[in-house]
């Protein structure tokens, strides 16, 4: 049976974000709103050209500004000039050479933001502009400036099985189309900043946001040249990252500034540095081949995949190797031949973003199965049944994976779905398909309720269309990558139950999720308990918060220590109260008697039973007993394959979505109007932060499909504020949603619950695509999908009679 | 170089003028070191933009009466005149009860501009002349006039002319027009009672997403439709980006006491895409702003002419 998650369907499941109140009255503190008495403030001096020689940098007139306390160039960096997650390539203060529009060529801290700015103005640099190269094709091209010692290049993937040549020759169909994504941008409701704080003996705090506070602190050390142990990383919470604040951003200058000056710096970027300075999704043109036989199988697939890195590498090589990964999609297909390349350019770096290269490659992809079908006169689902991997197939790049049948249930759940059962309902949506596109009126065969105004519905400019796509997608790094996992939980001294990981809380619900979990081990309630994230003074290495594992490894954390430290607590209680362990549990205040608190928990109406029964010892009276060493910590590898292939996963969530979209004639504006998700991730352990994810994540990918673009022109953003680049409205956002969430897992599953952080981002652009060729037979290649594109060979009042 | 030979920046005052006369007087006192506000929602983003310097001198035109109020003055049974206070938050514009009534197009076009916030800050009067506000080829479909006060009294001209003076000065104005404040919007309406013909008041916006948008294209409709099928008083005007509002007379003259069969608005179409000279963008090209500007008002017509 179909069962939707929603808050009425979860029931006593829904749990109340322990950060929902003060988030949405607004009295949340974020560490962007932090302020002390006598602080500076820092400016960074950007580059005006999008690639240059620096000719010479001149300070003394900002320094002799007064209120001005400390200016920095890098002259000023003590230890390495570099920063980048994988590969240290981007300078913090750029010595001789621009390569980007947010390069940083100085900063300064001042007394207030206006003498700041005047300082900024009073800093000379003298430029020579180079040459730029504005796209890949450029940076690729014969004698085109090296933008790095080794070249254009940053990274090459490839990816072969079988013989792709010969097979095309079998094929009774090949399809082949290059597909464009944009430069999306993650679009945080909190720009980057933050607040740092020079302390006794050199040391240093830093309070801004990151997903990985320890990856930050040793960055930092690298830069600062002192020790790691110097440094606190104070992260969390996070008004929103995506992705987007993994990497440093203005950390490196707010330590130096503070370190230089010796006071508190505050640094807080402003909507239009934040586009300038700030990561990206990697744009990528996705060229495919694919082949199938006279029954939709496919026989060979062969993709060449270009990735706009832009400036420098941060996690470029990373993003590409992932969306190799998923390249074929969840199918069986004998002939592969990708080939992947992410190549330096002088554009907006581009990085870590939600989906981390899957989604482009699956838009590709999907449209490619779409287009198969279209071809084949085949079903667009049908054609999928045919080719999808089975449970115990191999991972896209031949290594084993965790056997699931997520990609047969997602497929089921989709063809089952309300919304592609109205689509065979309609058959008049199918024909279109093929009929020359008229200007008819298109009638329904069954009301929606979700439909707009009927005069709208019934102008025979109004198109409906329904689409469908799929993805599988892996979680963790990948094989090869150190992917630490682990957590610490203790009884602490004022009697809670402390649960510690090195995650971070950017919006996604985490600490929600971690008080499950906690209470469901301890049968506690959230007044026993302390969470403590987003402080490296304060939490073990646990890895970072990316990639859809902070769930995961936290119940697996938890299955691992929760155990342990019960057993501690009830061989505690029973040494102090002479009560034998068996009789013993833990619950709400404290440890019970288990007969007691099964009759509380049976009858919890009645006052007898709760006002009667109490703890026969409280947390707080085993904390103050003095009795030791009530804690528990476990470090441990993120699971992978046992396979050597580089980057390839282990653990794979699989989503599918069927949409239903409005395409105006007269306008060519696309709105999706409907939408339902099925996603198989395992058990839901948070029933809010699952459904948030995923229509957080939708809207985002509406995002990516219609509207969002950071247009670039010679190495120049266009779109400089959030007045040109464009997210979605809750009026783009459909009225309807619907979530399939699939938790069944093979018997003997040890895993848990799998993420979906990104995955609901992923297979929407496909989905949308397809819904669109329904309603007027046009396959759109590249994102945004173009209003201009939609109606480009549409003659007003074609097939004139509807209109005499 | 001495230290501190660097000045920062004077502070900006902002003046409250009581009257129209004393704000125009601060404005003649202080020159180019002075500029009117009202909402202040467009300037706030040409100053983060860098299109403008922050004036010295603001003078807030929030405290002056004669800018603030709808009234309703009725001529005779047919008709009467709306008049909207310059110094009214489109917010109002869009709830206001006299608008709801007489102009619900007008209402509805004030919905259809930027974000709830700024509707509350931004006032009509800086839409008119911010000369790119999306309530203006309405204003325009509509035979607006507006009411300026230019130092020595009011001055009424027609939304149209001003509109044509706008285009021609390639949006700068002569200084004596830059210091006149708009005082009013006057709606001229008739109230026609014959049940027989069907009229029409249309606006449509079109931006690259559903709402809080800059407009792409935005057009503007009025026309009566007889009983026997011919369009009169036919107004079609297209905006949009860059585009200052215009009527679009070639397809006017086509259309005016016809009664348009299919061929006709074929051609009607091709005259709108012919005539408008919009300027394209990365956002949105000419020809589409043209087409699209084009689809919408004759299939508006197409609508009417068929109901």
């Amino acid at each position: 049976m179909r069962i939707s998650l929603s808050r009425a369907t979860a029931g006593g499941k829904w749990h109340l974000r322990p950060d929902g109140m003060p988030k949405v009255t607004g009295s949340l503190t974020y560490l962007t709103d932090m302020k002390q008495e006598g602080m500076l403030y820092g400016l960074i001096l950007r580059s005006p050209h999008p690639h240059a020689w620096i000719l010479s940098i001149r300070t003394e007139a900002a320094e002799r500004l007064p209120g001005v306390h400390a200016v920095i160039t890098h002259r000023d960096v003590p230890g390495l000039n570099l920063f980048g997650i994988a590969m240290p390539d981007q300078p913090v203060l750029c010595e001789d050479r621009v390569r980007y529009i947010g390069d940083a060529v100085a900063a300064v801290a001042a007394e207030s933001e206006a003498i700041a700015q005047e300082a900024i103005r009073l800093i000379e640099v003298v430029y020579e502009p180079l040459p730029v190269l504005a796209s890949p094709e450029q940076a690729l091209a014969d004698h085109a400036p090296k933008l790095h010692p080794a070249g254009n290049v940053l990274h090459r993937t490839n990816y072969k099985k079988g013989s792709v040549d010969d097979a095309f020759a079998q094929c009774a169909v090949v399809i082949e189309d290059t597909y464009y994504t944009p430069r999306q941008m993650h679009g945080y409701m909190e720009t980057e900043g933050g607040l740092f704080v020079p302390e006794e003996g050199g040391k240093l705090t830093v309070y801004a946001p990151t997903q990985h506070g320890f990856k930050d602190r040793m960055q930092l050390s690298r830069i600062l040249a002192i020790p790691e142990s110097d440094i606190r990383v104070v992260s969390s919470p996070i008004g929103g990252s995506f992705g987007g604040k993994d990497e440093l951003n203005v950390q490196p200058f707010g330590a130096l500034l503070a370190l230089k000056s010796g006071k508190t710096v505050k640094l807080h970027y402003t909507r239009w540095e934040s586009v300038r300075a700030g990561l990206k999704r990697h744009p990528m043109a996705i060229t495919m081949r694919t082949g199938a036989d006279q029954n939709g199988k496919l026989i060979a697939h062969q993709v060449r995949i270009v990735a706009d890195t832009g400036a420098y590498a941060t996690l470029g090589a990373p993003v590409l190797n992932f969306a190799t990964e998923h390249a074929m999609g969840p199918y069986r297909i004998p002939h592969i031949d990708i080939e992947g390349t992410s190549v330096y350019t002088n554009n907006g770096v581009s990085g870590e973003f939600r989906g981390f290269g899957g989604n482009q490659s699956v838009f590709a992809m999907e449209s490619q199965m779409n287009r198969l079908a279209a071809a084949l006169h085949m079903d667009p689902w049908d054609i999928r049944q045919v080719n999808l991997r089975h449970r115990d197939d191999l991972g896209p790049l031949g290594q084993r994976i965790v056997e699931t049948d997520g990609a047969g249930q997602v497929w089921r759940a989709i063809q089952s779905s309300p919304i592609w059962q109205r689509k065979e309902q309609a058959p008049a949506i199918r024909n279109l398909q093929e009929s020359k596109l008229s200007m008819k009126p298109f009638k329904f065969a069954i009301p929606d309720p979700s439909a707009p105004l009927q005069s709208e519905v019934s102008a025979p400019w109004i198109r409906r269309g329904i689409g469908a796509a799929m993805t599988m997608h892996g979680s963790g790094l990948g094989f090869g990558i150190p992917d630490p996992a682990g957590g610490c939980i203790s009884l602490n001294a004022e009697g809670k139950i402390e649960a510690a990981f090195g995650y971070e809380e950017f919006g996604q619900g985490l600490l929600a999720t971690l008080e499950i979990l906690v209470m469901q081990h301890f049968g506690c309630t959230t007044q026993d308990l302390h969470l403590v994230i987003g402080d490296t003074a304060k939490v073990p290495h646990s890895g970072s918060t990316t990639a859809s594992r902070a769930t995961s490894m936290m119940w697996q954390s938890l299955q691992k220590i929760g155990p342990a430290l019960r057993l501690k607590l009830l061989e505690a209680a029973s040494k102090l109260t002479a009560i034998s362990i068996e009789q013993l549990v833990t619950g709400p205040g404290g440890i019970w008697l288990k007969e007691e608190l099964d009759s509380v928990k049976e009858d919890s109406s009645s006052t007898t039973a709760t006002s009667i029964f109490r703890p026969v010892i409280t947390y707080l009276d085993i904390a103050a007993s003095g009795i030791q060493d009530l804690v528990c910590n476990i470090e441990f590898h993120y699971p992978t394959t046992p396979d050597a292939i580089f980057g390839g996963h282990f653990l794979y969530t699989y989503a599918g979505v069927a949409v239903e979209v409005e395409v105006n004639l007269l306008t060519g504006r696309v709105k999706v109007i409907d939408q339902y998700h099925a996603v198989a991730a395992g058990p839901v352990v948070n029933p809010m932060g699952y459904l948030g994810q995923l229509e957080g994540g939708s809207s985002m990918a509406l995002g990516f499909t219609l509207s969002e673009d950071a247009v670039m022109e010679n190495g120049h953003y266009l779109t400089r504020n959030l007045d040109t680049y464009l997210m979605p409205t809750l009026l783009d956002t459909p009225r309807g949603f619907e979530l399939e969430a699939i938790e069944d897992l093979p018997e003997g599953d040890i895993y848990g619950p799998r993420g979906v952080g990104e995955v609901g981002t992923v297979a929407i652009a496909p989905a949308v695509t397809a819904a669109i060729h329904a309603a007027i037979g046009r396959f759109a290649t590249k994102l945004p999908v173009s209003p201009q594109w939609i109606i480009d060979d549409i003659t007003f009042m074609q097939g004139g009679d509807e209109y005499d | 170089m001495a230290i501190g030979y660097h000045q920062l920046p004077n502070a900006t005052r902002v003046w409250q003028p009581a009257d129209l006369r004393m704000a125009w007087e601060l404005r003649q006192q202080y020159g180019e070191e002075s500029c009117y506000i009202s909402g202040g929602t467009l300037l706030r983003t040409q100053w983060e933009s860098g299109l403008l310097v922050m004036s010295t001198n603001l003078i807030s035109l929030d405290r002056i009466s004669e800018l603030q109020g709808v009234t309703w003055e009725k001529q005779s049974s047919h008709t009467g005149v709306l008049r909207i206070g310059a110094w009214t938050s489109l917010s109002a514009c869009r709830k206001h009860p006299m608008l709801m009534e007489h102009v619900p197009t007008l209402s509805d076009a004030c919905r259809q501009i930027a974000a709830p916030s700024i509707r509350n800050l931004g006032t009509i009067g800086g839409n008119i002349v911010s000369g790119i506000g999306d309530a203006l080829p309405l204003l325009l479909a509509m035979d607006a006039v507006l009411i300026w006060y230019d130092g020595k009294g009011t001055v009424h001209q027609p939304i149209e002319d001003w509109l044509a003076q706008r285009r021609r000065m390639d949006a700068s104005l002569s200084d004596h027009d830059n210091q006149r404040i708009l005082m009013e919007v006057n709606i001229p309406l008739k109230n026609n009672k014959d049940v027989q013909d069907q009229s029409i008041m249309y606006f449509y916006k079109v931006g690259r997403r559903e709402a809080f948008v800059p407009s792409l294209v935005t057009v503007a409709a009025s026309c009566t439709c007889k009983k026997d099928g011919t369009l009169h008083n036919v107004r079609l005007t297209a905006a949009g980006g860059a585009a200052i509002a215009t009527r679009l007379n070639i397809a006017e003259k086509l259309l005016e006491g016809k009664a348009p069969d299919a061929a006709l608005f074929i051609r009607a179409h091709e005259a709108i895409w012919r005539e408008w000279d919009a300027p394209g963008d990365v956002f949105g090209s000419s020809d589409y702003r043209k087409k699209v500007a084009a689809n919408l008002l004759i299939a508006e017509l197409w609508k009417l002419k068929r109901s």
